[in-house]
């Protein structure tokens, strides 16, 4: 998921905090313990007034198919279950389970897969779930006039880049076959891909009520959206907040949870970090995240989730079209954007602006995902003399700065500072730079061509190796999440013999070789820190963490 | 060149408010202990803003693990949230608001002398016209025109000073024409014109005079409302953007960390106070000094 | 009179078409290509595609006087489309944000109004002594601090400060936003209201109070050295009833007009309060619709406060024109 600061997860929360399950098992009424609710089981109910998730800026839609950002997620996971899920027990070790599938199988290459559907799920408002529900919700996701920042993901099914296509007619895919009666959902696709059953834990990938959805097809999002997941909304969402109540039809998650603890949940639409935060200190909200500069403060005052390990990277990436000073259109400049990336002091960055409370990168993927391997990076930490050497490198192959460079940004979530101290240290190795804050709709900008040297987030949105591959750096995501609309033949193919793998081990090597390129021969990106958790929140709440994916599970908070 | 109309012309002065005027006024501002105090602030920081960049560390350069602090022997206002010296960057900012403010004031007073005195002088459709640009303008809140001009010129100063010029010039305009209207019908201004004085003497002589007073206390204020107006806009986002040094940016950046490190926010914004209070001083003062009607 | 109301109608119409007129050039002629702008701005090489969409959704390749001519028509019929960014309808914005504005502003006026007056008749009678230094110096200091620095200083002093060291909950005001957006007969809030109306208001207030006390003062001060309280002094009046009879009722009028004349400082002040409060009114929307170059919602949320604007100065021409004849009659040359 992409992000200013935290990138969604489409998964459907995998959370296995065990909290639940000790907490409020049974329900008897403890009266003698004085529970300020009014509810009968001693320990749930009561309204969480969160101000964490939502940041005006980084709200588009809550749509399924048009979510993008961790903020809007944390709302539609709410809503919407999908096929599967990962269970997240053992946070280093994830395991994925079928949620609306009951099982779900690849044939022999992982060309085909089939997914069979729990009996008698219903959406909130009693219509079945069905086979055809995830059809319909695919199909109409992914249609080109639709303009999903998620559609490429419908290229993994077989021609499901046809639906893709600018002007496109084609509205159904025979290769997604909904079977109703023996609630199976055949899926062919495009090319083998042994992580697809991963892929649909995607909202993307989730299904929709037909018959509502087909009255209100683009518009969606802004109504009352009815859903399948632990929670239901009490009204359409408007610029202020998102009421969400218990759905009493929930079928329960992948680790165990059946009920959510609330009795309300309200999503406080927040300006910017700074005054949630204050507003978190005055009492008035129960969760805040942590604003750039205030983490030593946070975590002697307050709970925090700062310690929640997450598969997370904060980077900047290089602009590969409209760049010349930068990108290779006009001549090999990798020279100069690895002497960039081991200019930038990133203990400094991390010192500063996070207190030392993320992990230093060595490479664009971080531990807990499969296939991880220490170290890959050989340009991606600190080291001015090694950052001047690869300066003169290049200059002595025919390299000229004719101007200085443009760093992108989006405003707010302390990426100012971030910046200030970039542009510091592209000075000691003689590098001019130009800021260039951008307030709204920084990604789509970023994505069209506008980035030169443009900051980014992303969140995994399953612990895939591929997620942080092709999401984010192949052909196909150009336009979509690839914000350096970076392209690379060789790159590309690395990737698809990575995701035709079906040996585990194998693949691993091929993604690592991939990245390696990405990084080693190309430096298409500076990885600049790993994410950890960074939120507050109040004395009485429990049940509240950030799961390595970041989006957190709502049905396991609830108030002491 | 005397010609005989400007010889009568300087008889019928003797009959106009003298400028022994300025000598009283003077007199009356010495005495006035805030005006004075006002006085003082303001040239300190003239002298700051012209002399203290040369004399201060290099407002760009960050400490590389030292950031947040307070005040001590190496860096008198402390560090801020990227370890850069505070007291350099507050110094370069007051050079940054006074240049702005001055430059925006010396704008806006031309063009409002300007206009003011055409609309005062000519009357009629002139008059009309330019009243009805003004209140057009006077319309439209600065922020608004502040961001048009950024999307066309870029961020930075430029924007801010055209913004704060447009907007500005509209109440001394106003000001100057209803000293022109007033002044017009002077014996003596009525007279000059009888005997046929050129017009631009007469402006020059006998009108002007009239108006500078109250244009005197425009200036004053004038420069304290561009300096806040200026921070106003680099609070919103419009103006110069870091890492340059600007008061209202460093305010802006400072609530995030008013809890760790309050100078990041008390330092800048006493500097734009002080200087705001000491423009403001300095027109109240001038405002009573000038004040012909007596016992007030 | 009637003639008088006219013409200032009329004045008041050529005005706001100036206005508008004025933000078309502003955001619609005078970048070299608004469609760029809105789609990610200058220099930024937005996608051609994304720019071609919006200038043909918006009508941006016509020629300019079409443009304007749909521009002039949209203002006129009071339809401004939809936001560009997220498709909401210009006018539904228009009608939730225009409450909460007027209401603060109507606060903030009656705040800046009462204390301002009741300020400057304090310096005015004690004119010299110590009250009077105090408040022109507190004054002074009080309008040179930067409007967004006081709001912020609010919020740490009755939010934050008040939480951490337990103050007790009467004490302890909101630091954001509307709340239960409670009222009765427009402008009086409810309790819970009240708590989340008064920080932003005193604020806004502060911007002005000044002003309003310095010219109260000066005013007062003239008035009692003119004529007619002269005579009064004589007559045997007491020092009192002159000043309810005759000095206060004379020196409102140019307090009052200046209030009216202030609205446009308070628009603006009002844009930067609300932003930090998070005031959902007029203000903050407009700058978010800067920000976004959002241009329906700004076009229509500019025409609003213009209109307003206008109205408000309309009003207290008219009701000075009512007060004081000579206006009406030295009207008629220039304004």
């Amino acid at each position: 998921m992409i992000r200013t600061k935290r990138w969604r997860a489409p998964l459907a929360g995998v959370f296995a905090l065990a909290l639940l399950a000790s907490a409020c098992g049974d329900s008897k009424d403890d009266s003698s313990s004085g529970t300020e609710t009014t509810e009968a089981t001693a320990k749930s109910g009561g309204e969480f007034i969160d101000g964490a998730q939502l940041v005006a800026d980084n709200l588009t839609s809550y749509d399924p198919g048009l979510v993008q950002t961790l903020d809007e997620s944390q709302v539609t996971t709410a809503v919407y279950d999908g096929l599967t899920d990962f269970d997240f027990t053992d946070k280093v070790n994830p395991v994925l389970k079928g949620d609306g599938a009951e099982r779900f199988e690849p044939n022999a290459d992982a060309t085909v897969w089939t997914f069979t559907l729990k009996k008698d799920l219903e959406f909130s408002n009693g219509d079945p779930v069905l086979p055809s529900s995830y059809k319909f919700a695919w199909e109409r996701n992914a249609r080109a006039g639709f303009a999903s920042p998620y559609g490429y993901l419908i290229n993994f099914v077989k021609d499901g880049a046809s639906l893709q296509e600018e002007g496109s007619t084609v509205t159904t895919l025979d290769s997604i076959v909904a079977d109703d009666t023996a609630l199976t959902l055949t899926v062919t696709l495009e090319s083998a891909n042994a992580d697809f059953a991963a892929i649909v834990t995607h909202p993307f990938f989730g299904p929709l009520p037909q018959t509502l959805v087909e009255a209100n097809l683009d518009d969606w999002g802004t109504t009352a959206m009815v859903g399948n997941g632990p929670f239901k909304m009490a009204a359409a969402a408007n610029e202020t907040e998102v009421v969400l109540v218990p759905n009493d039809k929930w079928d329960g998650n992948v680790e165990g949870d059946t009920k959510p603890k609330l009795d309300k949940l309200t999503f406080k639409i927040q300006k910017d970090p700074e005054s949630a935060y204050t507003d978190f200190e005055s009492g008035n909200l129960m969760s805040a995240t942590i604003p750039s500069g205030k983490y030593s403060q946070a975590l002697a005052d307050h709970n925090n989730t700062v310690s929640s390990g997450t598969l997370g990277v904060y980077y900047f990436q290089f602009g590969f079209v409209n760049n010349p000073q930068l990108s290779d259109e006009v001549r090999d400049n990798s020279l100069l954007r690895k002497a960039i990336s081991t200019a930038i002091d990133r203990e400094q960055i991390n010192a500063k602006v996070y207190e030392n409370s993320r992990t230093l990168p060595t490479g664009v993927v971080m531990p807990g995902i499969p296939g991880y391997k220490a170290d890959l990076c050989e340009f991606c930490s600190f080291d001015l003399e090694k950052a001047k050497g690869l300066m003169e490198d290049w200059k002595a192959d025919g390299g000229t700065i004719d101007g200085p460079i443009t760093i992108n940004f989006n405003t707010g979530g302390g990426h100012e500072d971030v910046v200030s101290i970039v542009q510091e240290n592209l000075k000691a190795i003689g590098i001019e730079s130009t800021t260039d804050p951008i307030s709204e709709k920084y990604f789509g900008t970023m994505a069209d061509g506008g980035c030169r040297f443009c900051r980014a987030g992303w969140y995994a949105d399953y612990p895939t190796y591929g997620n942080f591959s092709y999401d984010l750096f192949s052909t196909d995501s150009v336009g979509g999440n690839n914000n350096g609309s970076f392209s690379d033949p060789k790159y590309d193919e690395l990737l698809a013999s990575a995701q035709a793998e079906t040996d585990d081990a194998k693949r691993a090597e091929l993604y690592q070789e991939a990245e390696s390129y990405l990084l080693n021969d190309k430096m298409a990106v500076v990885p600049f820190n790993w994410y950890t958790g960074d939120q507050v929140y109040a004395d009485n709440v429990t049940g509240y963490d950030q799961p390595p994916l970041g989006l957190i599970l709502w049905e396991k908070v609830g108030l002491k | 060149m005397t010609s005989p109309t400007n010889a009568a012309d300087s008889l019928l002065e003797v009959a106009a408010p003298s400028r022994s005027l300025r000598s009283d006024a003077w007199r009356r501002f010495r005495t006035n202990k805030l005006a004075m105090f006002g006085l003082f602030l303001v040239v300190l920081l003239m002298l700051i803003g012209i002399f203290g960049p040369y004399l201060v560390q290099d407002p760009q350069a960050q400490e590389r693990l030292l950031f947040k602090t307070g005040p001590d022997a190496t860096h008198w206002f402390g560090t801020d949230q990227v370890g850069r010296d505070v007291f350099a960057r507050v110094v370069h900012g007051i050079r940054l608001s006074l240049f702005i403010g001055f430059l925006v004031t010396l704008l806006e007073t031309t063009v409002g002398i300007a206009l003011g005195a055409i609309a005062g002088w000519y009357g009629g459709w002139t008059d009309g016209v330019i009243m009805r640009i003004v209140d057009v303008l006077l319309a439209l809140p600065y922020v608004l025109i502040a961001f048009a001009l950024a999307a066309v010129f870029g961020y930075g100063v430029l924007p801010v000073v055209v913004t704060l010029v447009i907007t500005s010039w509209l109440t001394t305009a106003r000001v100057v024409r209803a000293g022109f209207l007033q002044a017009k019908v002077f014996d003596y201004v009525e007279a000059a014109r009888a005997i046929g004085v050129p017009t631009r003497r007469i402006i020059v002589r006998h009108m002007l005079p009239n108006i500078i007073q109250p244009v005197l206390v425009l200036i004053a204020v004038g420069i304290g409302g561009a300096v806040l107006a200026e921070s106003a806009l680099s609070f919103l986002g419009v103006g110069v953007q870091e890492p340059t040094a600007s008061l209202g940016l460093m305010i802006a950046r400072s609530r995030s960390f008013f809890a760790d490190a309050p100078g990041l926010l008390f330092f800048p914004g006493a500097a734009i106070v002080i200087t705001v209070l000491g423009f403001l001083l300095i027109g109240d003062g001038l405002r009573d000094a000038l004040d012909v009607r007596g016992d007030v | 009179m009637l003639a008088f109301t006219v013409r200032r109608l009329f004045s008041l119409l050529v005005v706001i078409w100036g206005a508008v007129t004025l933000v078309f050039y502003l955001y619609y002629a005078l970048p070299g290509d608004p469609a760029e702008i809105m789609a990610g701005g200058n220099n930024r090489n937005p996608d051609p595609a994304v720019v071609a969409n919006i200038g043909a959704k918006y009508g941006l390749d016509d020629p300019i006087i079409v443009q304007y001519g749909r521009y002039m028509w949209g203002v006129v019929t009071w339809d401004f489309g939809e936001s560009f960014k997220d498709g909401k309808p210009v006018t539904d914005i228009i009608a939730e944000r225009t409450p909460a504005s007027l209401r603060l502003a109507t606060w903030a006026m009656a705040l800046e109004a009462s204390l301002g007056i009741f300020l400057g008749v304090l310096s005015a009678k004690r004119k010299g002594s110590l009250a009077d230094s105090a408040t022109t110096i507190g004054a002074a200091v009080v309008s040179a601090v930067p409007v967004f620095v006081l709001a912020f200083l609010f919020q740490q002093v009755t939010g934050v400060y008040a939480n951490t060291h337990d103050w007790p909950s009467w004490a302890r005001l909101p630091v954001q936003g509307i709340g239960p957006n409670q009222w009765y007969l427009f402008v009086v809030p409810s309790v819970e209201q009240f708590r989340y109306l008064i920080q932003p208001a005193i604020v806004l207030a502060t911007v002005s109070t000044v002003v309003v006390a310095r010219l109260q003062r000066t005013t007062m001060l003239e008035t009692q050295k003119s004529d007619f309280v002269r005579t009064a002094r004589a007559k045997g009046l007491s020092e009192g009833q002159i000043t309810r009879r005759h000095t206060l009722r004379n020196a409102l009028i140019p307090v009052v007009t200046f209030i009216g004349i202030d609205f446009g400082t308070l628009i603006t002040a009002a844009i930067l309060t609300e932003t930090v409060f998070n005031w959902p009114g007029l203000g903050s929307r407009l700058v978010t619709a800067l920000d976004g170059r959002d241009l329906p919602v700004l076009v229509g949320l500019t025409t609003v406060v213009v209109l307003i604007y206008g109205l408000v100065n309309l009003a207290v021409d008219l009701s000075y024109g009512w007060l004081d004849p000579r206006v009406r009659q030295s009207s008629r040359g220039a304004s």
